[in-house]
């Protein structure tokens, strides 16, 4: 446990000290201050569209810090040979993937209050200045569970970059199939629903099969996804959050058992 | 009977390359270290010594065969609780400190507060690094690094040291630096263990020496033991490689201004006599050593 909490915080100090997460930060924050005279070139309600960029620059910055660190870190770990020094002392293996994660999710979560608590100020500025004919609505704590679940998505990001870096030693390898896992976890949801619909009456068993198959194989990020939800005030019934982040928990924890898994038997050449 | 510090019984490691190849990087490797020791692995590169060492340390599995170290198999986290490694080239997380990868090494060892701080200090100023502790590992000279590595090889205070070519890269004085720490670790009552292809510097500290070559050990025993030779050589004052060679002497070379010849022990009173008649003046004569540069290329043709 000591070994995995002082791998954590190597993994974070090492992940804050990296030019790109500085860049991204950088970039994130930018983008936050640009959202206000973006915003205003819309037609629709600009404090809305504030929010809805806001939101979606969280999540772009949060998603990106997950894949990029997530499959770089322990990638340069194996690529430099530094993970020698590591799993030369008496640690286990699965103590590396559980601190190397600890801090790589420490990070991110890091990064998220960052940018969320920076979303929420700008927003807030803008709902201060801005003179609109109706009165903007704000639903601010929705708007800090939606970041929430933002974290949670990277969280499982995160896990996902891990599980595919336990085998393979190609960072980039390792970020195309965590993107192609976030690509088809995104849809999962909305191609279960299509083939289980009216429409999907006329498709083909195979397809209904395999759609199944992907949705219960692949993690289902639609259930973390409450950016709309959150910037046009929509009910967020607790059992239903309560179920996402079990969910969430779950599966994370069946990635990094596999990983540890899998990694155990890694031979280090 | 103390337990060897090390145990190898019939290890082997094969590597598959494609569907049917396999490369034999260690095949049936038989070595028992003893505690307080210092042995040398030498080889030509390629000869298995650094997987050798990855499968002691349980980097690498196995093919055939055990390791143990201090009587723990050597797969199992436990046995890495009584050796300290440096790999070869060691490489950190370079956007820490020396001290904190110290504090970072000591924690994954089961070290901390207080007793870490001071271990931390006191490794810190054993390789001379004291200076340069709040540097960041990125701004370190190859040098500092291998010496970074040492001591994060020694924060448990291990009862084995395992190097893998720790002598590599370093400058002359760097050189002597870790052959004084070498000893010193010896002094402390430790068993160091390490690879290099160095062999002066095997010879000199060395207590016990094995040749691997192409996987295979093929000499296990003392540096003296090694360099000892059957063959005498004589020397004699001038040059007289000539009339020596028409005299029915085969090995004649010119040291400077002194001619060497070698001769085998039965033939030694014969030479002699025959150098006597010829009126030649001995300037010496005494047993040839071979230093291990010799039978480390004689090893590695003998085994093609």
């Amino acid at each position: 446990m000591r070994a995995s909490l002082a791998l954590a915080w190597v993994t974070l100090k090492e992940g804050l000290r990296e030019r790109a997460f500085l860049g991204i930060m950088i970039f994130a924050f930018l983008l936050l201050l640009a959202s206000g005279a973006i915003a205003d070139l819309s037609i629709g309600n600009v404090i809305k569209v504030t929010q809805d960029l806001g939101l979606a620059t969280v999540s772009f910055t949060v998603l990106l810090l997950a894949f990029f660190m997530g499959t770089h870190l322990m990638a340069k770990d194996l690529d430099k040979r530094s993970i020698y020094m590591v799993l030369s002392k008496p640690i286990g293996r699965s103590h590396y993937i559980f601190g190397k994660y600890g801090g790589l999710t420490a990070l991110v979560g890091l990064s998220t209050l960052l940018v969320s608590l920076f979303m929420l100020v700008t927003t807030f500025y803008f709902y201060k200045t801005t003179r609109l004919y109706t009165p903007p609505h704000v639903a601010w704590f929705k708007l800090m569970v939606a970041s929430g679940f933002i974290f949670l998505e990277a969280s499982l990001i995160l896990a996902v970059s891990l599980f595919f870096s336990s085998f393979t030693s190609s960072a980039l390898l390792a970020l195309f199939l965590t993107l192609a896992v976030y690509i088809v976890g995104q849809s999962t949801h909305q191609v279960m629903e299509f083939v289980q619909g009216p429409l999907g009456k006329r498709t083909s068993p195979v397809v209904k099969a395999l759609a199944k198959v992907a949705y219960y194989v692949f993690p289902d990020l639609s259930l973390l996804d409450l950016k709309t939800a959150a910037v046009h005030d929509l009910p967020m019934p607790p059992g239903d959050l309560l179920k996402a982040f079990l969910y969430t928990l779950i599966y994370i924890s069946f990635l990094l058992i596999a990983a540890s898994l899998i990694f155990k038997r890694r031979e280090m050449k | 009977m103390e337990q060897p510090a090390i145990e190898i019984e019939d290890l082997t490691k094969h590597y598959k390359k494609g569907v049917k190849k396999k490369i034999v990087a260690l095949e049936g490797l038989n070595l028992e270290i003893h505690q307080g020791e210092i042995f040398g692995f030498v080889g030509p590169n390629g000869a298995g010594k650094s997987t050798t060492i990855k499968l002691m340390m349980g980097l690498l599995f196995p093919t055939r065969g055990r390791a143990a170290i201090m009587g723990t198999e050597a797969h199992l986290p436990r046995a890495r609780r009584e050796v300290g490694y440096l790999p070869e080239n060691p490489s950190f997380y370079d956007h820490l400190t020396g001290e904190e990868f110290l504090l970072f090494a000591g924690s994954l060892v089961g070290m901390k507060g207080k007793e870490l701080k001071e271990r931390t200090q006191e490794l810190l100023d054993l390789v001379g690094l004291a200076h340069a502790r709040k540097m960041g590992i990125r701004k370190y000279s190859k040098g500092m690094m291998q010496r970074l590595g040492i001591a994060q090889a020694l924060i448990g205070n291990p009862r084995l040291i395992v190097m893998d070519e720790p002598m590599s890269g370093l400058d002359p004085l760097g050189r002597a630096e870790m052959v004084r720490l070498i000893l010193g670790l010896k002094e402390q009552g430790k068993t160091v263990f390490f690879s290099s292809h160095i062999l002066h510097d095997v010879e000199t500290i060395c207590d016990r020496v094995g040749i691997l070559v192409k996987g295979r050990l093929t000499y296990l025993g003392s540096p003296s033991q090694l360099a000892e030779s059957p063959w005498w050589v004589l020397r004699l004052e001038g040059n007289h490689q000539e009339i020596l060679r028409k005299a029915g002497f085969p090995r004649v070379v010119l040291m400077g201004h002194l001619t060497q010849v070698e001769v085998p022990p039965q033939d030694l009173w014969e030479a002699l006599e025959r150098i006597r008649t010829l009126g030649l003046t001995l300037y010496s004569l005494e047993r040839k050593r071979l230093s291990l540069e010799d039978i480390f290329v004689k090893e590695v043709k003998s085994e093609g």
